[in-house]
Parts: structure tokens; sequence; C-alpha cells
């Protein structure tokens, strides 16, 4: 049926029925509390060496849970976390959109850090960035393990999915953007990170 | 009419959730890849719960598996409970299915059956809380992690922003878990770590 032959009344229902879903899905389909950025709790914690000074690593990843509204998120730390600043920041896929982005003073080892002062949603289905840095080079934090040699090629075999930014932070807060990607395959353990909305 | 009628279906169709799955997996971020025993602490009958925002799920469940147990004369129970509302804040989270309550032997592999069916939700961000506890002994379970991952930080990580991994404020009683949990409360032990479940219909 073509829409030509559509009449006032049908076009009526048409945009309430699109009106109703678009007010009943976003609360519907999206986590309203936390994510874990891997869709669940991770099988693997361990202390992960960070990148040099300021250089940021990022890992693109499919959403498939979705959130609505994070405003924090959280990392721990590892055993040898030094004394500095991280930074963390959320991207479109292209690079070129800065969702949100934080730096928090590294904690005490094996404690939490929180980056605060986040306003973004993460839609299901989509691709985002997570890039993270530290104003110090050989932070410590918790993450995958262990070094992905392996999985990082894979990742990267068909688009690049595991990569530096450039350009890098500064003094550990994360560039304004747009920002572009170079593939890397080793020493890019991703950090694990905790999202949360205002009431997680 | 027709065209009205054209229209509502289509709008069900979208409504309507595509991915329920015949088997999901509970405490894991996707297919298990490996586990670990976790030695259960804690009092008898206390009730550990984790938070899970699950990216599959399942209707009219009926079946359950885990590994794990106590020892003998003692009994554990395992629940899956599922927040309508605001169950951490108001304790009011309903128990929609009490898996096992029974006395197992130590690190064996429990079927259950018969479940009264219970659905959890397909990805839409609702949070499904995992409970777990024993009337007394010793006792333990696998969970869905690695042998050498540092369980205190994973429970650290979990608890960052609001207490998702911990000990309820509601116990069991002889092993059988509650109606509903209440809050939950860090209590700094790896038992929050929830037991890795395989639910099917």
């Amino acid at each position: 049926m073509g829409t030509a032959g559509m009449t006032p009344r049908w076009w009526g229902c048409l945009l309430v029925s699109a009106c109703l879903l678009g007010t009943v899905l976003p609360a519907w389909a999206q986590s309203t509390s936390f994510l874990w950025w891997s869709p669940g709790p991770p099988a693997r914690v361990r202390s992960v060496t960070g990148p040099a000074a300021d250089v940021m690593h990022c890992r693109l990843r499919k959403e498939t849970i979705g959130i609505t509204s994070v405003t924090q998120a959280a990392y721990v730390t590892g055993a040898t976390p030094g004394t500095g600043t991280m930074g963390v920041s959320f991207w479109s896929s292209d690079g070129q959109t800065r969702l949100g982005a934080a730096t928090v003073a590294i904690p005490a080892a094996t404690t939490a850090g929180v980056w605060t002062g986040l306003s973004f949603s993460l839609t299901k289905g989509t691709s985002y960035w997570l890039c993270w840095c530290a104003s110090i080079s050989s932070t410590t934090y918790r993450g995958n393990g262990p070094a992905p040699t392996v999985t990082g090629p894979m990742l990267n075999h068909t688009a690049t999915r595991q990569a530096t930014a450039s350009p890098g932070c500064s003094a550990g807060a994360p560039p304004a953007g747009p920002i572009s990607f170079t593939p890397a395959t080793t020493g890019m353990e991703q950090m694990h990170v905790l999202l949360g909305t205002a009431t997680p | 009419m027709t065209g009205v009628l054209r229209i509502v279906l289509a709008c069900a169709l979208l409504v309507v959730p595509a991915r329920a799955a015949e088997l999901i997996y509970l405490g894991t971020d996707g297919i298990p890849q490996e586990t670990n025993t976790i030695s259960r602490t804690g009092s008898n009958n206390a009730l550990y719960c984790a938070d899970l925002i699950p990216p599959i799920g399942i209707t009219n469940a009926t079946k359950l598996a885990f590994r794990g147990g106590v020892a003998v004369s003692n009994t554990v129970g395992i629940a899956v409970y599922t927040h309508a509302g605001a169950c951490p804040e108001t304790g009011s989270c309903a128990l929609v299915s009490t898996t096992f309550a029974g006395t197992i032997a130590n690190d064996t592999l429990n079927v259950v059956t018969g479940l009264s069916a219970f659905s959890i939700p397909d990805g839409t961000g609702e949070m499904v809380r995992v409970c777990h506890c024993r009337s007394g002994g010793a006792s333990n379970y696998r969970a869905a992690i690695n042998v050498s991952t540092d369980v205190g930080t994973l429970r650290t990580l979990w608890n960052a922003l609001a207490v998702h991994a911990g000990l309820a404020v509601e116990a069991c009683s002889a092993g059988t878990p509650p109606g509903f949990t209440g809050t939950l409360s860090d209590d700094g032990s790896t038992n929050a770590v929830p037991p890795l479940l395989a639910i099917g219909k």
C-alpha cells in the first residue's frame, strides 16, 4: 500500500503510534541505573599497566543494552597507580563528536576512581569509543588481560576498533576533539569501566 | 479499518521483544569462558546478592543449572529476583524463582527443573538480582571469573557508584531465600560475586 492512499485519519494513527513508541521506548529499553562498559561483569580482572603519559588508548564497542543519562563512571586502580590525573572520554564511532570527558585524581592502590560531571546517553546498537589516558606513564588499573596481541589484530582486521588517538591528552585531560585513530595491537588491555546515572 | 489494523500490527511487532533466547547465562558478560570456585564465607543464612543487567532475556524459563554445593545436612539456596520499580532503594524487588533449596555435595552440578515459569527482561536495561545463601557448614559455588582474577577489586568496581553486590538486609530461613531482598551493603567479602547460572526453558 502506498502512502498516496492514506487518509488524514491514517496519518493521525501513524503519528500517535510513533509518539507512543518514542515516549515509551527510551525508558523501557535502556538502563536507567548502571552499566558495565563490557556488557556484563568482566570474567578477567587483572592489574594492567597504562600507556605513556598523555597517550590516549581507545576501544570501539557496539553497545548492546544502552543507558540513559550517564552522569558518572568509575574504574579501579592497580597495585602501583602512582600520583597524577586519570582521564576518560567517550566518542562517536567516527571520533568527530565527544560525548563526554572527565578527569579524576588517581586514587590509592586498588580503590575506585569516580569520574563525575558526565552527561550523555548510549543507544543500543550504536558503536562508541571509550578512551582513557593518564598524566603519568605506567599507571596501573584493572582491566582485561593478558596482553591482547592476538585479539588486537583480530579486532582491527576489518575496521579499527583498538587504537591510540590523536591528539592525545594534556596533563591527563582528554582533548576536545575531533580525534583520529591509529590501530594498535599491543599494550592495549582495556580498562574496566562502570557507567552510572545520577541514581545508579 | 484494514489500514488501521495494519498500523497497529506493525507497532505491535516493533514493541514485542525479538531476541528472547532458549538459554541464557547470568553472572557473565556472555557465554562463560572460564569459572572459578568461590568458597563461601559469612554467617549462616546470610543472603548475598549481585545486580546484573542481562543483555539477552528469556521468557517462561523453568530450568536452571549451577555448580556448587554445601556440606551434607545443610541447605543451599539460590534465587533470582527482578527489579520492578526501585528495588535497591525500597527493598520491594520480587522473587521470581527459588531455584534450589536442598542438600548436595560441594562442587556438584545441580540441575533444577519444574520451576514456576519466570522471565528475564531482554536487554531492556532492567536489573536482575541473583542471590545465594546456605543454612550452615562449608559451601562453595562456581562463578564466571578467571582463577587469577582479583575478585576483591571486581567487587570494588561493582560497588563504585552504588552498592550492587553485597549482603542483603533480608536473610534466608533454613537455607530458603526470602520473598524480597531489601537493600544491599558491601561487607568486603567475595560472596558478592554471583554464582554462574544457566537458565533455560
